[in-house]
């Protein structure tokens, strides 16, 4: 349109350039001032409310050769039923109803495992009664068992010692991640973002469905440490979880709804090697090159004392639970002694 | 942040008929610290409470109620410092039966703490008591018109 029009409209262009130039750089300078701290806040708010929610969750950890879920009811810290399944077999369920607890194991192989992945000193003694109802996948009722109310501080990934905790920590530790991120910590997803926190090309999360009402919450990712020195052959500080981890959370009327969080190297892979002197063998599968950024992360922080860096994949999906909800102990369990299942 | 106290007021009791004779099975006597609360100087208090909850005439818990003075602070943040200073420390909260619990654990005894209104619970339990949670939700229900 504008080489139709004479000299005048050259003036003209300039001008309504200018004028785009100034909307573009006001659009981006708004965009960037929309107090991140609020929103950050805001964002904590969210997750604590969501937290003391009543809600029925399905908690899914997909890692190289394990995938685990944990869902149930948890109308408080005192009342929850969950089940955890490995690889898509039942393993483990729990009821928690005030000062009682009832387990029922379906797979000791799977939970033992998941034990031993924690460091976690718990084995079943298949000599006592609890022990041998457990081993036998009946119910067992400890009416006076119930284990403490999980809690965490500052620390993220920390050992669990059974995967309802870890499921249940999950709102906890990305409230942790979000504080070690960079400022501004999160940005609102925009699909037309100019300056994502996820470029397009690295962002593995989808955009929230248009008219679902649902806000996406990117939190932003720690940089990987730099060099201190200026010694030849130095290495910086080993990377952390938080150097590695996408996060998008998605909000619905001030409620978590779904987080979604990974844990992947691939997209840094290369400053990785370059940083550390890592030699990557040529022609490595993208799940290869996975596996060798896990191997290699791990033995950089091999002293940190803590959980193996694992390359994964986890997500929590929340609703409210339904009305009328009621959690029970199973009838018919064997009455037992469970402290061995929850060392305090 | 320290607690600033209002100027001197009279300090009064809860009625032992505010409460239920029993809780989760434990019998409710009203214990005296009239001696205690005499000595306050200033106090967001404007009655107070004190009971033991007993099974036969072991103590298993004891309960302080303490209603607040209309002028009281009613922020978060206020409350939670109140909190602080019964606990003596950062307790962790959970959400029961529609109130905010904070919980902490002493040297042979459990301390929950919650509002209901203006009126502050305090009920500290003996680590051996077998059902501390089933006596927690007796006393959440218990309120104060």
């Amino acid at each position: 349109m504008f080489t139709v029009l004479g000299p005048w409209s050259d003036a003209l262009r300039r001008s309504r350039l200018h004028q785009f130039v100034a909307l573009v750089l006001a659009a981006v300078f708004i965009s960037s001032c929309q107090s991140p701290d609020t929103l950050a806040t805001e964002l904590h708010a969210d997750i604590t409310r969501t937290m003391a929610t009543s809600m029925q969750f399905v908690w899914t950890d997909q890692e190289l050769s394990l995938t685990q879920t944990v869902s149930g009811q948890y109308a408080d810290a005192y009342r929850y039923h969950l089940l955890y399944v490995a690889n898509g077999v039942p393993a483990w369920e729990e009821v928690v109803k005030d000062d009682a607890v009832a387990d029922r194991i379906l797979d000791p192989a799977a939970v033992a495992r998941y034990w031993s992945t924690q460091r976690a000193n718990v084995t079943i003694p298949s000599a006592q009664l609890a022990g041998a109802a457990l081993l036998a996948h009946h119910w067992v009722v400890d009416t006076t068992g119930a284990p403490s109310v999980p809690t965490v501080g500052q620390e993220v990934q920390e050992y669990k010692d059974d995967p309802f905790d870890q499921a249940l920590l999950f709102l906890s530790d990305v409230n942790n991640l979000i504080s070690l991120a960079p400022p501004p910590e999160v940005r609102q997803y925009r699909a037309d973002d100019v300056t994502p926190v996820y470029k397009p090309t690295d962002d593995p999360f989808p955009a929230p469905l248009k008219g679902s009402g649902i806000t996406r919450y990117d939190v932003y990712e720690q940089p990987l440490p730099v060099v201190q020195t200026a010694s030849p052959g130095a290495v910086p500080a080993p990377p952390t979880i938080s150097n590695f981890t996408k996060i998008a959370i998605y909000v619905k009327n001030g409620m978590v709804v779904e987080i979604r969080l990974t844990t992947d190297p691939i997209d840094q892979l290369q400053q990785l090697v370059n940083n550390y002197h890592l030699s990557l063998p040529k022609n490595l599968s993208r799940e290869g090159q996975e596996a060798f950024a896990q191997t290699a992360i791990q033995r950089l922080s091999i002293q940190t004392g803590t959980l193996p860096f694992l390359v994964r994949q986890e997500t929590l999906v929340v609703e409210p639970l339904p009305r009328g909800t009621s959690i029970a102990i199973p009838s018919g369990a064997v009455p037992a002694k469970l402290s061995f299942l929850h060392p305090s | 942040m320290p607690i600033k106290t209002t100027a001197a007021v009279r300090i009064g009791d809860i009625p032992a008929s505010a409460l239920p004779a029993t809780l989760n099975g434990l019998r409710v006597q009203p214990e005296s610290d009239k001696a205690a609360v005499s000595h306050a100087d200033g106090s967001y208090a404007r009655a107070v409470g004190f009971y033991s909850l007993r099974q036969s005439q072991l103590v298993e818990a004891t309960l302080e109620v303490i209603e607040l003075v209309p002028s009281t602070p009613n922020t978060a943040g206020f409350r939670l410092s109140l909190v602080n200073q019964v606990t003596g420390g950062i307790p962790s909260e959970v959400r029961l039966s529609g109130h905010s619990v904070y919980l902490a654990s002493g040297i042979g005894s459990a301390t929950s703490t919650w509002f209901d209104g203006r009126v502050l619970f305090i009920l500290t339990t003996r680590s051996q008591y077998s059902t501390p949670r089933a006596l927690l939700e007796a006393t959440l229900g218990v309120h104060l018109s």
